[in-house]
């Protein structure tokens, strides 16, 4: 009966692995075998009859390095305030709220992405023009005396990413917060802590898988990202997606794109873990600091 | 007594039979094979070959060209009069389009392609292009002398002009004083008064060009020396005044976001025509020298629909067609007497759709050479150091 | 002279149309176990709740060793809970959890040393007999393991009033048991004011000094467990002590008459019920006796009928005797001693004068 149980499991599980093999990768390896190719003149894309770790060499001596230092920067900052934004709101939605209007709360918060990325992305662009909305909201408040000047700049591309990512963030956010046991915080304002106290020691450590995936799903997809610094970045706000993305288009060197790409990938892979590991680290520490010995022998 | 088992649900997903004998190990195993299968199955290298004219029209027209690049009058004038469907697809670069046509070897499905000329030898060379029945193109006798004899293609084998135009740049005459006319006009006012405030066009040969043009050197060279001057000065003295790279900066003067913007002629007059406040902006055909730039019809290699492909070719070069065709994007074609039909139409700027003819005479066609990698790395330094 | 905890004066609160409390008022006592007894809804929850502040009184008197604490929040009463489902955090060890209430700040009382920390959670825990325990996670606990952490983590603060909300139903009758014990046991132990919500009447009685019974919002009587138990004050809490025999009738010459049985109870318990009034009768099953002769029809205090069926309870055995008229007397004697009886015998069923409970029929 066993046997026939995995039999039957493995063949259940042939969509996930057939969808896992062909469109992720198969993909994959194409890309990692191609950036150790070549492009042999100027029209072909890509030749792998030479293989090398010449592409590797060009992207780390190039603007690569420089690029994904900056757009590090932008994507922290990012999941930075796409966590600062969200935790509230979510919490809010998850534990205030009327559990009645909570579905329709969460349909607002998805709105947004009935809309293709690039429109709502193009949208911001005609919001923050010198001449546009926000520049007259602004100016009319007396917030900004002259035309804004945020378009095409980095600060522009931050607020675009925050808006674009932000529901990626509210909804694991949502999901762990609604989750939560209300008598462990009614157990902790009980025990004296107030509200502050109780969100920090009881509610964040049980809502941390929430948030680890709530940024995880924010930070590797805005570390590609380009479409929405091309629109609103203008210069100075490139990111360096649009560095890979610019091989496969207009200077058609797949090798390079690829290499570029399996160099993305580990870098940003190599943050993730630094990250974790930090974090685990600072757990230890606080662990440690709130051990109590009692003296009592097991 | 026997327990009841309730039917096996894999039975949905293969036959009984199978089911029992599919073990995880050979499922995966079975994948691999697959997958490598497809992997290999990417390097075939035939062409597939383009259908023959038999004279009768197909029933379907598939378009490869710029957005929003044909009047849609025409396009549909021509699928009432023909009954044939016609589908425009679009890309964004030359590039793009090659990469495409090129990876999918004959099968990509399109008929109609509008590569930029430079690129078409190199198109040919590669056999991705079919070439043109010319007894199918009646109207190929309207074409002003000219753009016959085109050096990419003398003789309109494989291509046929669609819309031309030029170069040049666009400034705010409300932030910047003066009369600029040349490209070091263009370069000082970028580290000047329009400092932080310049847009240049995401191309390659383009922003070289600004230097070149400047220093009277020939767009089109290939001399080392000249090429490592272009990188210093261009990262250098311009990058840091740069603000945004876009090669259709029209929304941007529209929404008056820059000072000065190299932009090309006729961006600049639907950009013009749709500002509030078009008397504040003007265009500049500077000297020495600036790109003259002409997009082509041409016949896909592996095209099926060969007769309608013609046909739709044969109806652009109509004179009042063609004037359609400028009407609607603001570049001229290479059909002769457009000018006099422009006025009767009484369109608008005429002299932003046709650029004087001491303008025209200056115009230094880009070609692709063997500098373009380099031109492609410099943009790159450019875009880095920019802002 | 006993102080008085925690005072309730006219509290009431609703939720939407639906009245949980209805102006109650309460008094209990310092050091006292007391429990709060009902079905589910009368509102001893929410009752509790208030007391413990996630819960304000839409109206009425709240005082905690004399000062109103209306509008206080919880962290800032001298009240601890012991919660239904535990609620132990998840991420700290047993030990953590009963010094969190110790480490949080208190006004006008400096944080405890580190030292002294460790010397009131070592003594909680060695209360509540989880001294092993200290270091292991809350889910690699128990039930009832997790119900003594919670309780020592209650504790260990030293309240003016600990609150338990039915803290022992997720247990099982063995456990539960055991813990009542135990509970009662620690509460005399530190001394502290217990308020214990319970749906268990056998629970209630076992446990408290006194029972405040409720019923849809208000309270139906206060008392000892032998003073309810004994005397219930209403219909209600005869029915809801124990198991009870009910019947309808008219008083009739100092005695109950319903259908073919009637009822003579004590004289006092017919005072103030004038011939012709419908009342209604209790008489516990435990005062009911069977008997293998039925006495006549008609005798007071005495009914006819057919063995139904005899349940064995473990300590009792539980006769049902089928009355002609349809009517079900149970009754309950110790399995001890108890005689054999065959299944559809006709036997005669007796109870005492005192033992008959009378309450008008129209009192809610």
């Amino acid at each position: 009966m066993a046997r026939r149980t995995q039999r039957t499991t493995a063949s259940l599980s042939f969509p996930v692995w057939a969808w896992l093999v062909f469109f992720v990768f198969t993909p994959l390896a194409l890309v990692v075998w191609y950036s150790f190719g070549y492009k042999p003149d100027l029209f072909t894309a890509v030749s792998t009859d030479q293989l090398s770790f010449d592409r590797y060499g060009e992207v780390l001596d190039g603007v690569f390095m420089p690029m994904f230092w900056a757009t590090l920067r932008i994507a922290l900052t990012g999941t930075l305030l796409c966590l600062l934004v969200a935790v509230p709101f979510a919490y809010w939605m998850a534990v205030k709220v009327d559990p009645r209007w909570r579905p329709l709360l969460l349909a607002l918060v998805l709105v947004p992405f009935w809309t293709n990325f690039l429109v709502r992305t193009i949208g911001w662009q005609v919001i923050l023009a010198p001449s546009g909305m926000a520049s007259d909201v602004l100016n009319a408040i007396g917030i900004l005396d002259g035309p804004l000047d945020i378009l095409y700049t980095r600060g522009a591309v931050q607020l675009g990413v925050v808006y674009n990512y932000l529901p990626l963030m509210i909804l694991p956010l949502y999901v762990v917060f609604e989750r939560l046991d209300p008598s462990q915080r009614e157990a902790s304002r009980d025990l004296g802590a107030g509200r502050w106290r109780t969100f920090f020691s009881v509610t964040v450590p049980d809502a941390l898988p929430g948030i680890a995936s709530g940024c995880l799903l924010v930070f590797i997809p805005l570390m590609g990202d380009y479409l929405t610094a091309s629109v609103l970045g203008g210069a100075r706000g490139t990111m360096v997606g649009q560095i890979v993305a610019r091989q496969f288009t207009s200077a058609q060197n797949w090798a390079l794109g690829a290499a570029m790409a399996v160099t993305l990938m580990a870098f940003v892979l190599l943050t993730v873990l630094i990250v974790a590991a930090l974090f685990l680290l600072v757990r230890a520490v606080v662990r440690r600091a709130r051990h109590l010995d009692l003296g009592v022998s097991p | 007594m026997s327990r009841r088992r309730a039917p096996d649900p894999v039975r949905v997903l293969a036959p009984r039979a199978e089911a029992g004998r599919i073990s995880r190990r050979a499922l995966l195993g079975g994948f691999a094979v697959i997958g490598t299968a497809s992997l290999l199955g990417c390097g075939s290298r035939s062409i597939a070959s383009t259908a023959s004219t038999d004279g009768a029209l197909e029933g379907r027209l598939n378009v490869y060209s710029w957005g929003d690049y044909e009047n849609p009058d025409n396009i549909r004038a021509f699928r009432e009069d023909n009954d044939v469907t016609v589908q425009v697809d679009s890309f964004a670069s030359n590039e793009e389009m090659i990469a495409k046509i090129g990876a999918s070897r004959g099968t990509s499905g399109y008929d109609v392609l509008v590569p930029s000329g430079q690129f078409v030898p190199m198109m040919v060379a590669n056999d991705l292009l079919s070439k043109l029945d010319h007894s199918l193109i009646p109207n190929l006798a309207n074409l002003e002398p000219a753009f016959t004899a085109q050096p990419w293609d003398p003789g309109n084998v494989h291509t046929v002009p669609k819309s031309w135009g030029t170069t040049g740049f666009a400034y705010d005459q409300t932030l910047i004083d003066g009369r600029p006319t040349s490209w070091q006009d263009f370069l000082d006012l970028a580290a000047g008064q329009a400092s932080g405030s310049v847009s240049l066009l995401d191309d390659a040969w383009e922003v070289a060009s600004i230097y070149f043009g400047a220093k009277g050197i020939d767009p089109n060279t290939t001399d080392p020396a000249d090429l490592d001057a272009a990188e210093a000065y261009l990262t250098e003295q311009l990058a840091p005044h740069v603000r945004n790279f876009n090669s259709a900066p029209t929304q941007s003067v529209i929404q008056n976001e820059m000072a000065l913007l190299q932009m090309y002629n006729g961006d600049a007059r639907l950009a013009f025509s749709e500002s509030d406040d078009a008397d504040r902006w003007r265009f500049v055909y500077p000297t020495p020298t600036a790109n003259l730039w002409v997009d082509t019809w041409a016949l896909a290699r592996g095209a099926q629909h060969v007769d309608s492909a013609h046909a739709f070719i044969d109806f652009m070069l109509d004179p009042e067609v063609a004037i359609g065709e400028v009407d609607w994007n603001g570049y001229p074609t290479g059909v002769a007497g457009q000018r006099a039909l422009a006025e009767e139409w009484e369109l608008d700027m005429l002299d932003l759709i046709f650029p004087p003819e001491k303008v025209v005479a200056r115009l230094t066609p880009a070609e692709l050479t063997d500098a373009q990698d380099r031109l492609t790395s410099i943009l790159e330094q450019v875009q880095a150091k920019a802002g | 002279m006993t102080t008085t905890t925690v005072s309730l004066r006219g509290i009431s609160k609703a939720y939407g149309t639906v009245t949980a409390v209805d102006g109650l008022d309460l008094d209990i006592a310092e050091g006292e176990f007391l429990s709060l007894l009902g079905p589910s809804g009368c509102g001893k929850t929410t009752l509790l709740r208030m007391i413990g502040g996630f819960e304000e009184p839409d109206a009425g008197e709240l005082l905690l060793s004399g000062e109103s604490v209306v509008g206080v929040p919880p962290n800032r009463r001298a009240v601890n809970t012991v919660f239904q489902a535990y609620a132990l955090f998840p991420h700290m060890t047993v030990a953590q959890n009963v010094a969190y209430g110790l480490r949080q700040r208190r006004q006008g009382q400096p944080r405890p040393s580190r030292a002294e920390l460790a010397e009131r959670v070592r003594e909680a825990l060695a209360l509540v007999r989880m001294s092993e325990y200290a270091d292991r996670r809350p889910k690699k606990l128990s039930g009832g393991q997790q119900q003594r952490v919670a309780l020592a983590r209650a504790i260990v603060n030293r309240p003016d009033v600990l609150l338990l909300d039915e803290p022992l139903s997720a247990l099982d009758r063995n456990l539960r048991e055991q813990m009542q014990v135990e509970l009662k046991l620690i509460q005399r132990q530190v001394g502290i004011t217990f308020v214990f919500v319970t749906h268990d009447q056998a629970e209630a009685l076992s446990m408290s000094d006194r029972i405040v019974v409720m019923n849809a919002g208000h309270i139906e009587q206060v008392g000892t467990p032998q003073e309810v138990y004994g005397s219930p004050a209403t219909a209600f809490v005869a029915g809801f002590i124990g198991t009870q025999n009910f019947a309808d009738g008219i008083v009739k010459d100092r005695v109950v008459v319903a259908d073919e049985v009637t009822y003579a109870p004590e004289l006092s318990a017919l005072d103030g019920l004038e011939d012709g009034r419908t009342v209604r009768v209790a008489v516990r099953a435990e005062a009911v006796t069977v008997v293998a002769e039925p006495l006549p029809v008609g005798t007071a205090n005495t009914a006819v009928g057919t063995l139904a069926g005899t349940a064995f309870l473990g300590d009792v055995v539980q006769h049902v005797v089928l009355c002609e008229d349809g009517r079900e007397i149970l009754a309950r004697t110790a399995a001890a001693g108890a005689q054999p009886l065959a299944t559809g015998a006709l036997v005669g069923v007796t109870w005492a004068p005192e033992s008959v409970h009378v309450y008008p029929a129209d009192a809610s």
